[in-house]
């Protein structure tokens, strides 16, 4: 499995494809950024490594403080420092052995990152995400490789049409400030040492270093360059020189291609992307990520767009179609309102009756047959007697009264309501000869015409209620000797009979 | 950001153009037709109670026809039998004597109450007037000839009568039957208000 890494140096630029123990540059830029995306670029995701001019590198010496005091202290001492750059490194590198102790921290930053920035959002648009920017001088402090206690590193290597000095001074084993010189390949002998010195001079200053204290020089270079570096050597009298081969180095971090053609970048990316884990970046680029949020925000948009178009389509229609119902509905109704217009201009309604219209012909007949059906005519009620005393001859009214049943007690109905729901009751004195008969017939006689009386289906009760013969049990019996006869000449009864609902019918209607 | 090969769909505000016109299209044309749409649900309700009312108007005309149809023959006989009239005093007081001699009564007493309202309903009301009678009778048959005759009047209930053979054998021109009865004269008249009573506490009685 390959990885890509892309070298990003001032002036220089290349496309690295590592894999198989070596880094094969497969493209190589001169500065501008391409218009297009180049054929060979074939990565989806590539890890940056930085070396530029514009890298700056400041270390304090700041207070030891820990929590939310740390990262403002921190945070203001960055701003002081480099302002908004947006590609700033803060790298924590121990405290001091004395006094104090204060943190000893190590800012970077790119500075004037224009054309770096303009970088990352090409790779952005060519839709190739950054996994992170390292930097070529902090990642080859980080080698195990011959470690340089306290002292100058000097990396010499080509850079476009010139030569690249990247000076890295250690101490502690730590990086403490780097710095990056181009210059002309015929004139390394003139001004790599003035490059040297004005780094020296710069390092007193930052850093204390004694002026007559030899400085060791760990000289990194390939075969092919060592007798440029031997040459620098000499004009350098405060360096104590010790050169490193960069095969010696790649054949240690397993690099398996062309020696020969080795040089610093390729080493570098390759001694990154075969790393495991990339680990954490020296800086961090947001870019391709504020990119893809802006993509994923337009599709959002464009998305949210035609959702809301589909929406107000969709319920629009529905709309529509219920309007095409109530339309349908509407032509139902008015179909309906037609006929029943034309049903209704046919209809009469009819002629009043004394200024009475229907429904109070309705109340006033119903309350007349109301009162008419509870209506008491004698006729019908003599009738009854008469067609039950032919069948008893021998039998003869005497007298005959009727009335209504008066209310019961408590009753709070109103007048009428009582006139016109009580029964009737009628009591008919009824007398007959007992002299032939006897007392016992006598007394027969007249409850068969009272039970005939009841047969009647109008009549609820009909019975014998009096007599002057001493018939019932309840009753005390009184006599003189001698007075039978007068006695029992006749008898009178008297029958009570019951009518089952008021009027019953004993109307003359 | 100028980024080389940028299309439409990297153009800065034209996504946020393209979501506001799809808002602005979406919010009008639903407010539009949910606005159309309400304006058919008015008009189909007021279309609906159009027709309800119309509907209600054909059942009230039928149900108007029918009861007419049925009640009107009902109240045409009970105005021939004076249902729908005041009782008629004077009238009375004129038939009694007519009444009197053609039944050819023994003897006849009777007395007329105030008029009273026994009952109402709706915007009627039911008016009776009291009679007390007594009467000296010949036969039976003269109280059947007397109520039939009183029918010709008004419609009267026989609520209370007492009728006794006289003690004797009968004779002729004598009053062997004794009655007496209390009548009630009803008649139902639209709901009067108190003035309309005047006549109401008058007293008719005869000896």
């Amino acid at each position: 499995m390959y990885r890509w890494v892309l070298y990003l140096a001032t002036g220089r630029q290349v496309l690295y494809q590592v894999g198989k123990g070596r880094a094969s540059p497969v493209w190589h830029g001169e500065g501008t950024v391409p218009q297009e995306r180049p054929e060979a670029w074939q990565a989806k995701r590539l890890a940056v490594i930085v070396d530029l001019m514009e890298e700056e590198y400041r270390f304090e010496h700041l207070p030891h403080l820990t929590g939310a005091d740390r990262r403002s202290l921190w945070s203001r001492k960055q701003r002081q420092l480099f302002r908004g750059e947006p590609y700033v490194s803060v790298k924590v590198l121990g405290r001091e052995k004395a006094g104090r102790r204060d943190d000893l921290v190590l800012f970077t930053a790119i500075r004037e990152a224009g054309p770096f920035r303009q970088w990352m959002e090409t790779l952005a648009q060519w839709q190739i995400a950054v996994s992170g920017v390292w930097s070529l001088p902090q990642l080859c402090a980080e080698w195990k490789i011959q470690p340089l206690s306290e002292g100058m590193r000097l990396m010499i290597y080509p850079c476009g049409n010139k030569l690249a000095l990247r000076q890295c001074f250690h101490r502690n084993k730590r990086l403490v400030f780097s710095r990056l010189s181009l210059i002309a390949e015929d004139s390394v002998q003139v001004e790599g040492p003035q490059e040297l010195e004005r780094t020296w001079r710069y390092l007193m200053r930052l850093l204390g270093l004694d002026p007559v204290e030899t400085i060791a020089l760990q000289l990194w270079v390939s075969t092919g360059r060592l007798e440029v570096a031997r040459g620098l050597s000499r004009e350098l009298p405060n360096f104590s020189m010790e050169s490193v081969q960069l095969e010696d180095v790649a054949t240690e971090f397993g690099w398996k291609g062309d020696l020969q053609s080795l040089e610093i970048p390729a080493l570098t990316a390759f001694s990154l992307a075969r790393r495991k884990w990339l680990g954490g970046p020296h800086y961090r680029d947001t870019t391709f990520e504020s990119l893809k949020q802006s993509r994923w925000l337009k599709t959002g948009l464009y998305l949210g767009a035609a959702g809301l178009v589909g929406i107000s389509v969709g319920y629009d229609s529905l709309m529509e179609h219920h309007a095409i119902q109530l339309q349908q509905e509407m032509r139902r109704l008015q179909q309906q309102k037609q006929g029943l217009s034309a049903r209704l201009t046919a209809m009469h309604m009819p002629e009043r009756i004394a200024d009475l219209d229907p429904w109070q012909l309705q109340s006033l007949v119903e309350l007349k047959q109301q009162v008419d059906a509870s209506r008491v005519q004698p006729a019908p009620l003599l009738d009854l007697l008469s067609s039950a005393l032919e069948r008893f001859p021998a039998l003869e009214l005497e007298a005959v009264q009727w009335r209504r049943l008066p209310p019961e007690e408590g009753d709070e109905s109103s007048e009428a309501s009582i006139v016109l729901s009580k029964p009737i009751e009628m009591i008919a004195r009824i007398k007959t000869p007992v002299s032939k008969v006897g007392l016992r017939a006598a007394v027969a006689k007249v409850e068969r015409f009272a039970a005939l009386l009841a047969e009647h289906k109008q009549v609820s009760r009909a019975r014998l209620v009096g007599s002057t013969i001493p018939f019932r049990e309840d009753e005390p019996v009184r006599g003189e000797m001698g007075t039978l006869e007068n006695v029992t000449d006749s008898a009178t009864f008297t029958v009570e009979i019951q009518f089952s609902s008021p009027g019953d019918g004993m109307t003359g209607q | 950001m100028t980024v080389p090969g940028a299309s439409w769909f990297e153009m800065k505000h034209l996504p946020w153009l393209v979501f506001a016109s799809a808002f602005v299209f979406a919010t009008v044309t639903v407010l539009l037709f949910h606005h159309q749409l309400s304006d058919r649900q008015a008009q189909r309700d007021r279309l609906a109670r159009e027709v309800a009312s119309l509907e209600q108007e054909r059942i009230r005309i039928e149900e108007a026809v029918h009861l007419h149809e049925r009640f009107a023959p009902v109240y045409e006989q009970a105005r021939r039998q004076g249902w729908w009239q005041p009782q008629d005093r004077l009238a009375w007081v004129e038939a009694m004597e007519t009444v009197f001699r053609k039944v050819g009564m023994a003897g006849f007493n009777y007395t007329l109450s105030p008029t009273r309202q026994l009952l109402q309903a709706g915007d009627f009301g039911l008016r009776s007037v009291g009679i007390d009678l007594e009467m000296a009778l010949l036969h039976g048959a003269q109280l059947l000839s007397f109520a039939h005759a009183l029918e010709n009047l008004g419609p009267f209930s026989w609520e209370r009568c007492d009728i006794e053979r006289g003690q004797g054998r009968p004779e002729p021109g004598k009053g062997n039957l004794q009655g007496v009865c209390r009548l009630e004269w009803f008649s139902i008249l639209p709901q009067e208000t108190p003035e309309d009573d005047w006549d109401a506490a008058d007293m008719v009685s005869s000896n």
